[in-house]
């Protein structure tokens, strides 16, 4: 069941997303008790923050989409007291507002993670997040800093709100990064009809949930022909079905996020489910990944850089 | 879900610097349930229920003053109720209850009633004017205060007023407390030998109320009390963070 991304080894490979309670050591070790193969722990930046003023999520009525803006809190140096006591592999998510400043954040966490997650994608703070990640230079640079510093593998998480996600994607390469997630959360807004105000505190935010799967399965799958290196894939994984969406469209793992409302054990489920179809279908991991590629119909001069 | 709108239908002033607002709207709670109260402009707070039409809010922050200061016909926002409740017991319960914890303990100790408990149920508060719901609830329990002044009731921490309550009558087949962590901790503490048997409400900060974003997660089980709790058996709060700390909106230790 085991599978590797970017030289890290994950007993699964459904890993627990950034920013879904991942605060703690111990609400990280309880993802990886309930199945999951690896976590990935919230956004940790060069100085403490308490985020934006609430509202600062809700699940729609629908279900079938989430509207955070927690607004990037984190307790900066001090979550080295709780990621050292992580049972598993572990990817550190970072963010900053310069190249310096993902650098020295990761450079702190160095002695604790498997590999680094840059959030250069983040909707609504200000300065970071996706006013990084929505430019290829200022991508390719934040990557390159990083890359420097530490020896971890170095994942970049896209943003979907971009024309040409490859571009992106290209430019996280070029500066080194070992692999790329897919995608963060979609830029969006809810408005209160009774109160007439955004529902958000902070207006703007981002959206999760099934909602995004098929922008970012959309994202996965380019992604798979533009690049070298290994996917991961994000956005709207509830079920076993779902993950493999994006193994089909090119992803070697995924990660779950909203998903775990209805209980963090989803996380195994889903692990299993996954399994379960590989040997159904007599497929490989490596089979598996990229596998819709092959059965895509090319038009001329279409689709050939892969 | 998205938040409701409810509008203000009476407020009422419980003591100083205490009002409970009733709303529009009935919601099927069950004691111990909360709702993410959003005042408009400023912020979205966890507040339990008090009555399934009524919070009762202390102004301990921005939000919290920025609720007190509504009056009949203003409107706010809620999402919920969410959480997980009290088990409601129908034979004996010893309820113990201190500031803000009143409004789970005030649901808590009716529903028991309604159940046919026997309910005894202490309310502690520092001085007489922050006493809330003693009328309220001696129509269905027997109903004793404690001021850490002496201003009303058994005077110190109502912990002690607990120990001559066992004295008695026997130790109680349950026991359900709310309020300040250092007070259920002691209350936990007095029934070490069967912590399974006392039920806690815990207050966190919160963010999503549902069990996402993390914010509420308690050590060292790592369980987000948001949606398994707030109310937990002492048998599930061992070796972790009950009574010594609790973390702040940017995760930062806080002790007690």
């Amino acid at each position: 069941m085991s599978v590797e991304v970017s030289g890290i080894g994950f007993d699964d490979p459904v890993l627990l997303a950034s920013g879904i309670l991942g605060s703690t050591g111990a609400s990280l070790n309880r993802a990886l008790r309930s199945g999951a193969g690896g976590v990935v722990t919230k956004s940790i930046g060069p100085r403490e923050r308490t985020g934006h003023p609430g509202p600062n999520v809700f699940v729609d009525d629908s279900e079938e989409y989430a509207l955070n803006a927690v607004g990037l809190s984190n307790p900066s140096d001090a979550f080295t007291d709780e990621v050292e006591k992580v049972e598993g592999p572990t990817v550190v998510s970072v963010f900053g507002g310069t190249a310096d400043e993902f650098a020295d954040v990761a450079g702190t966490f160095a002695p604790y993670a498997d590999a680094f997650e840059l959030n250069v994608s983040c909707p609504h703070a200000e300065g970071y997040g996706v006013d990084i990640g929505a430019d290829a230079e200022l991508t390719r640079d934040v990557t390159a800093a990083v890359d420097e510093a530490v020896d971890a593998p170095v994942w970049v998480k896209m943003t979907p709100d971009v024309t040409d996600v490859t571009e992106i994607g290209v430019a996280a390469q070029e500066g080194g990064a070992d692999a790329v997630v897919a995608t963060n959360t979609l830029s969006a807004m809810a408005i209160d009809v009774e109160s007439g105000r955004p529902i958000l505190g902070n207006a703007h935010g981002g959206m999760s949930g099934s909602a995004l799967k098929p922008v970012a399965v959309r994202c996965v799958y380019d992604l798979y022909d533009a690049l070298d290196i290994p996917i991961v894939g994000v956005g709207g994984v509830s079920s076993a079905e779902d993950a493999l969406e994006y193994m089909l469209a090119g992803a070697r793992a995924v990660e779950v996020g909203t998903a775990v409302w209805d209980g963090v054990e989803v996380l195994g489920e889903i692990a299993d489910g996954i399994e379960t179809y590989k040997k159904d279908n007599d497929l490989s991991h490596d089979e598996l990944v990229g596998r819709a590629h092959e059965l895509t119909p090319k038009e001329d001069g279409d689709g050939g850089e892969g | 879900m998205r938040p409701i709108t409810l509008e203000v239908t009476d407020r009422v002033k419980e003591g100083d610097g205490i009002a409970t607002l009733r709303f529009d709207r009935s919601f099927d709670v069950s004691p111990g349930e909360f709702g993410m109260f959003w005042v408009h402009g400023v912020d979205e707070i966890p507040m339990s229920f008090a009555y399934d039409d009524g919070v009762t809010v202390r102004g301990v922050g921005e939000a919290t003053d920025a609720m007190l200061s509504l009056s009949e016909g203003d409107t706010f926002g809620v999402r919920g109720p969410f959480g997980t409740p009290f088990d409601v017991p129908d034979d004996d319960v010893v309820i113990v209850g201190g500031g803000t914890g009143m409004a789970p303990v005030a649901l808590l100790t009716e529903a028991a009633s309604a159940n046919g408990a026997d309910v005894t149920t202490l309310i502690g508060a520092g001085t007489a004017d922050e006493l809330v719901f003693e009328e309220r609830l001696s129509r269905v329990a027997d109903v004793r205060v404690a001021t850490e002044d002496g201003t009303a009731g058994y005077e110190g921490l109502v912990t002690g007023l607990l120990d001559d309550v066992t004295d008695e009558k026997g130790a109680p087949s349950n026991v359900g407390s709310c309020g300040p962590e250092p007070m259920m901790s002691a209350v936990l503490d007095r029934f070490d030998d069967r912590p399974g048997d006392v039920q806690l409400c815990l207050e966190r900060y919160m963010k999503c109320g549902v069990g996402i974003c993390g914010s509420c997660c308690i050590d060292d089980t790592g369980s987000p009390v948001c949606s398994d709790g707030p109310v937990y058996r002492g048998d599930e709060l061992t070796n972790g963070e009950f009574g010594v700390y609790h973390r702040d909106g940017a995760a930062r230790k806080k002790y007690f």
